[in-house]
């Protein structure tokens, strides 16, 4: 088959870029077909055939023309067109490299291959391009630009980056060629492109970068060629948290354009972008672009992330994916950064660092740095140990893997060399050496261990930004051993840069800046600003050292109002109380030690809220309430609030000393300062604040009645608590005080709503410290507190209602009323009432009964008590005594029956059974069948009175055996004595003779036939059968 | 469903020797209906409405055995079991013996030391209870006058049964003026306490009383707010109720025994 006409189709538009090729062939002599086949570029490609017969040439053209043209008017365009790819020609006529210029053999062997071009060789061509570019070989330029086209990607793709390194702008139009071309594969493109911007010349980069710019969604479009860099960060963070799809695509394009408006938000971009699909793809890029660039910081913060990040995911082996698409592949990958993912690029961090080293690049140092300063305390992981079985010794050895032991990139750089590690590549680990346990040795290496140790010796600046700007104490480590070495250097280092080092929080920085800077200290021309950060310092025989110092010239130290200020509010305790021991030694003039009050005020409203710093701000405050006293009658009203808001415990004390001072506030604190301080969590400032309180005279006091009263109602239980001697102390001297104060407090207990414990706190306040200027209050009030739901308000009235309110002037009613009151003492003054006023009660027997009804039992028994005792027996009448029965509590009709069996008189007995038979309790009717024998027998009338009584019960179910028996003896007996009885009986009969209660049936039926027997017209459900004699 | 009624103060039957007041306080939030009259059935009218009593406060649903106290005690025995099988030594099961009667004994001393205590607080416990006996159902029954009849609705406390008592006028005398509609009442447990003092020979007066909505008009605030979370199922319930009686009716009547 041979081809002979072809085209190449591709349609890009979106998303979409996809192929479109056509072949004509000719399979046999005068046979041709048009075959074609297509899909997404790179994917692989459908095919089909236009002609499932040969046809001949004239058709096969003919067909050929109209599928091409046909897809050219849907919009497909033709890329090439020939049977051969479109390869530039190229021009094999290369200038051998000059030999005698290149003194370098490693140079002169790329050059050498690179000029045999794409022939096969162990050594490949796109390789050495690679390598040409990180020798940057510029010889080298003109022999790869002319490769660029051969269709192999992987050397284009090398070409590109090659050239961005070594090229010129010559090179240009040949990039040129790559990026306009969409047959070459993105990522080409993309490096050519990147290729482009980094050697074009300073015009031209404007003109691409605006080009880029050009790509970028349109919000962001006019801020990223104007700034300022704050509003595109602003108008870019809320776009990309909402996911915006246009933003998470321009990351990329963001890091070509990489001007200052645009830098800051993706820098904080690269910091916080998930590793998720969408996003990684542009990290990944971006991270190989600022490889090539050279750009330390992006490439500091992305192998970071890289190292520090888990993975989201293992990606099987290959033959879990034969056939199938990978998930990580695409525009709508399903999944990104793969374990292999990121162990090739933590592999890849420190091989492109190793390149550098290697190559004596002074760049290393910088992607170093970039790398190491991403690496702070927090990054720290627990050191974790495995054991392994030791065949030779036969012993199970230990194993330890510290701190950073899982940095491959990091450890590579500060420990390559070490003999504590042991540099297992294909782990990417550093385990510790068998001789070395870093949880007993914490002390850090005491030699020199790093990577390429002589680039960073001829780079010691690099090591000092180290130490001023790292948090992280592996690498103050590092950076001051590797520091020590270079003498000279040291000697050298200006003195202001070494007090800011004095000012590390790591050991290793202040203790190599204190060796520094001892020697340099002059004791006849002391330098206070040096002796001042020696005292701060984090190194103990620095701060030490510097007291020594300061002993020797005292006066000359602590003249200079800062200098004692910062002394006083050291972060270090030593140094704090060593000031303040020193200042009692010297006399300080009034302004300067008002200036240092002062200032020693603002270090403590600059300190966080962190509870680390208690202690600190607690001797703070002691030494200058101690020493400043009297610097603190002036200080303003919004010092003082401000040190009131302040979060710690020492510092809100402050401003309760303050005003404890204050020439005007300590007799008139302002109201606002004291609100503060009460709303303060802490336990020792509100009670401050009492002490503030307490300590104004009476007639003060007696003034701010409002002020007592509200901190005598505090939420707070310690202030309530505190307030509470000082008030009794005024109400006990001022009569009328505490007879207002106490009506304010009634009011307020009759009010609802009150917090918890406040109620109960006022009612003790009122009972135990005011009750003797309660006797104004009047009955009505004593009234209402009694009635109020809340307890404590129910005390007060309790307490109040033996002394102020007259017992006559109670009606019966109420005084049984509080005989329920659930308050013991209300209901003890209840019965003292009641004894008084018996005699009302006997006249008002109706209300007095319900007494016996009381909810609790005291009140009841002193009800029994007082009815059996005190009530005569004139006044407990029928009516009465069966009202006592009608109690629904069993011990009252218990005391019912008990009064009504005593005082029984016969009049009264009909009454009873009359009465007492209509109670619903099993008991009563039982009771109430004692009077039946006696009221109920010969009288037809009362039978009938009763019969619901009887049915009642009668039906009663499984209870009441001995009233249904005597009620049924009652019945059969009267049922004969007369036709009206027997009516009675015989309807009770009726109903009953239903019942499954096999004895009950019996008799009824028994007594129905006797009836029957007697009255055979009365009508009853059954029928008598005589029976059949046989 | 959130209900929110307010009473004008609690419902009261007052009880004295030769007369009861019943007065029920309806919610002052809806439309006035309001209702006053004697009774003349009285024992009836009691045994009713303690009926009806016994419908909202019986609950048929499955209560679980309380059965904290029987783990517990399986829990220790479990370790006691435990521990004789692990001992294998006679010496060991001695000591075993030995310590678990000190402990029985030690619990012995715990339990009569705490008795007063416990007892004490069940004690409390119950008065609490008692004290705050209402919160533990709804009681409020709903409360419909017509023109012929007053009747009273309600639902047991599971939801499973509907009650309702028809008082015809016959059962009233003296019918003061009324006005009809459909209200809530203030119903608490201790009126049925009260209710249990209903006697042939007192007048017994009926009322729902329509002071509270004279109160209502001059607006002031001295009102029982209370706020009822009805279940779903309690509304829908009632809704099938109200639907099924307008459907045609299958009635019947019981005798006393069928229901012995």
């Amino acid at each position: 088959m041979k081809l002979l006409r072809q085209a190449n189709l591709s349609f890009v538009k979106g998303n979409s870029d996809k192929v479109y090729e056509v072949d004509l062939c000719e399979v046999g002599a005068g046979q041709f077909v048009v075959n074609f086949r297509y899909g997404r570029r790179g994917s692989s490609l459908r095919d089909g055939t236009k002609t499932p017969a040969p046809v001949d040439r004239a058709n096969a053209d003919k067909i050929f023309d109209e599928l091409v043209a046909s897809k050219t008017k849907k919009g497909y365009s033709k890329s090439g067109s020939a049977a051969s790819p479109s390869i530039p020609a190229t021009t094999k006529a290369v200038s051998e490299p000059n030999a005698s210029s290149m003194s370098d053999p490693v140079a002169l062997a790329i050059l050498n291959r690179i000029a045999k071009g794409p022939e096969p060789s162990n050594w490949k061509l796109s390789r050495a391009v690679w390598r040409a570019g990180e020798l940057r070989l510029r010889e080298a330029e003109v022999l790869i630009a002319q490769l660029i086209g051969t269709g192999d990607a992987m050397l284009d793709y090398c070409v590109a980056w090659a050239l961005s390194r070594i090229g010129s702008a010559d090179c240009i139009a040949p990039l040129d060629g790559i990026t306009r071309n969409t047959s070459y594969p993105n990522h080409v493109r993309r490096m050519a492109d990147e290729a482009k911007r980094q050697i074009c010349s300073d015009n031209d980069r404007e003109l691409i970068l605006n080009s880029y710019i050009q790509q970028l969604p349109d919000w962001c479009q006019d801020l990223a060629k104007k700034g300022p860099a704050e509003a595109f960060s602003k108008v870019w963070f809320e776009k990309l948290s909402k996911k915006d799809r246009k933003a998470v695509q321009s990351i990329d394009t963001l890091y070509f354009i990489d001007n200052e408006h645009v830098r800051p938000a993706l820098i904080e971009t690269l910091r916080t972008a998930p590793l998720k699909p969408n996003f990684f793809r542009h990290l990944r890029r971006i991270f190989k672009s600022a490889e090539l660039r050279g750009d330390a910081e992006v490439f500091g913060i992305l192998s970071a992330r890289f190292a520090k990040e888990k993975h989201n995911f293992v990606m099987p082996n290959y033959w879990g994916y034969r056939g199938k698409k990978k998930p990580t592949v695409g525009d709508s990958a399903e999944k990104a950064y793969s374990k292999q993912t990121r162990n090739y690029l933590r592999g890849r961090v420190w091989r492109s660092l190793e390149r550098l080293g290697r190559d004596k690049d002074p760049a290393y140092c910088e992607m170093a740095i970039g790398l190491l300063l991403q690496f702070t305390d927090d990054d720290a992981q627990p050191i974790t140990s495995h054991s392994t079985w030791d065949y030779s010794t036969y012993n199970v050895v230990q194993t330890y893997c510290d701190q950073y032991g899982r940095y491959w990139a990091f450890n590579n750089i500060v420990a390559r060399h070490s003999s504590r590690y042991q540099r297992l590549s294909t782990k990417l680990r550093f385990d510790c050496d068998r001789t070395f346990n870093p949880n007993e040795n914490t002390a850090g290496p005491t030699e020199r261990e790093e990577a390429y140790p002589k680039l960073w010796d001829s780079a010691p600046t690099s090591l000092l930004r180290l130490m001023q700007e790292s948090r992280c104490e592996r690498v103050h480590q590092f950076a001051v051993l590797a520091l020590l070495e270079n003498k000279a250097f040291c000697s050298e280092i200006d003195l202001p840069i070494l007090i800011g080092l004095l000012s590390s929080p790591y050991q290793a920085t202040c203790s190599f800046a204190f060796d520094v800077v001892v020697s340099r200290y002059d004791a006849a021309n002391p330098d206070r600003q040096l002796v001042c950060a020696l005292a701060n310092c984090a190194l103990e025989r620095a701060r030490l050292q510097s007291h020594r110092w300061i002993e020797v010239q005292r006066t000359f130290f602590f003249d200079d109002p800062e200098f004692t200020a910062a002394l006083i509010s050291s972060p270090h305790s030593d140094t704090r109380l060593f000031a303040r021991d020193s200042l009692r030694a010297v006399n300080v003039s009034s302004e300067k030690s008002d200036l240092i009050a002062r200032l020693a005020i603002a270090h403590l409203l600059a300190m966080s809220g962190n509870e680390s710093n208690e202690p600190a701000a607690n001797e703070i405050t002691a030494t200058i309430t101690q020493t400043f006293a009297d610097s603190l009658r002036q200080i303003e009203f919004e010092t003082i609030s401000q040190l009131l808001s302040h979060p710690l415990e020492g510092v809100q004390l402050l401003g309760g000393e303050v005003i404890l001072r204050h020439e005007s506030f300590s007799r008139n604190p302002p109201a606002a300062l004291l609100h503060q301080m009460l709303g303060s969590p802490h336990t020792t400032v509100r009670g401050l604040a009492i002490r503030i309180v307490s300590q104004l005279n009476d007639d003060e006091l007696r003034q701010s009645i409002d002020l007592l009263f509200a901190l005598t109602r505090h939420p707070e239980a310690d202030v309530r608590n505190d307030i509470r001697p000082t008030v009794k102390r005024i109400a006990n001297s001022d009569s009328n005080f505490a007879v207002t104060f106490a009506d304010r407090l009634i009011n307020a207990l009759l009010t609802p709503g009150a917090p918890e414990g406040v109620p109960s706190h006022t009612s003790r306040v009122l009972i135990d410290d005011l009750r003797e200027n309660l006797s104004h209050v009047d009955g009505a009030t004593v009234w209402r507190l009694l009635q109020s739901r809340s307890q404590p308000a129910q005390d007060v009235g309790g307490v109040l209602l033996s002394t102020n309110v007259d017992s006559n002037s109670l009606s019966v009613e109420e005084l049984v009323k509080l005989a329920s009151h659930d308050v013991l003492s209300v209901r003890e003054s209840s019965w003292a009432m009641c004894q008084q006023g018996i005699e009302r009660l006997r006249k008002s027997m109706a209300s007095t009964v319900r007494l016996l009804d009381a909810k609790w039992n005291d009140s009841r028994e002193f009800g029994f008590k007082l009815f059996r005792e005190q009530i005569d027996e004139a006044d407990l009448t029928s009516a009465v005594l069966i009202s006592i029965c009608d109690s629904v509590r069993e011990d009252v009709q218990r005391f019912g029956c008990d009064l009504i069996t005593k005082r029984f008189e016969e009049r009264d007995g009909q009454e009873y059974l009359l009465k007492l038979s209509e109670h619903p309790s099993p008991s009563l009717q039982l009771f109430a069948t004692n009077f039946l024998d006696r009221y109920a027998v010969d009288n037809p009338e009362r039978l009938q009175e009763l019969e619901p009584y009887f049915m009642s019960v009668l039906t009663r179910v499984n209870k009441a055996r001995v009233a249904k028996d005597r009620v049924l003896a009652l019945l059969s007996r009267e049922a004969t004595k007369s036709p009206e009885a027997a009516h009675v009986a015989s309807r009770i009969m009726s109903k009953l003779s239903a019942t499954a209660a096999i004895g009950d049936k019996a008799r009824t039926i028994e007594m129905m036939a006797k009836i029957r027997e007697q009255y055979p017209d009365i009508p009853l459900p059954i029928e008598i059968q005589t029976v059949e004699v046989r | 469903m959130e209900f929110n009624y307010s009473y004008s103060g609690d419902s009261t039957v007052q009880n004295g020797l030769s007369d009861t007041s019943m007065s029920f306080s309806p919610d002052a939030s809806r439309e006035p209906t309001f209702f006053r009259g004697e009774l003349c059935k009285n024992l009836a009218f009691r045994e009713a409405i303690s009926a009806l009593h016994d419908v909202v406060v019986s609950d048929l649903r499955w209560q679980p055995k309380e059965r904290t106290e029987y783990l517990a005690w399986a829990e220790r025995q479990e370790e006691i079991d435990w521990a004789e099988v692990a001992s294998q030594r006679e010496e060991v099961k001695l000591q075993i013996e030995a310590t678990r009667q000190r402990l029985e004994e030690l619990r012995k001393i715990r339990r009569a030391r705490s008795s007063s205590f416990e007892s004490a607080k069940l004690k409390y416990f119950d008065y609490i209870r008692r004290r705050d006996y209402d919160m533990w159902w709804v009681l409020d029954p709903v409360i419909t006058v017509h023109p012929d009849e007053v009747f009273f609705e309600c639902f047991s406390q599971d939801e499973s049964s509907y009650g309702r008592l028809s008082a015809g006028f016959d059962v009233f005398q003296n019918i003061g003026e009324f006005s009809c509609g459909t209200t809530n009442i203030d119903y608490s447990a201790a009126l049925y306490d009260e209710f249990q003092k209903i006697r042939s020979y007192k007048t017994t007066t009926f009322e729902i009383d329509p002071s509270g909505f004279d109160v209502a008009t001059t607006g002031e605030a001295n009102y029982k707010e209370v706020k009822i979370d009805l279940p779903d199922s309690w509304v829908r319930g009632f809704l099938q109720v109200s639907s099924a009686m307008a459907l045609p009716a299958h009635s019947f009547d019981l005798h006393p025994m069928d229901v012995y």
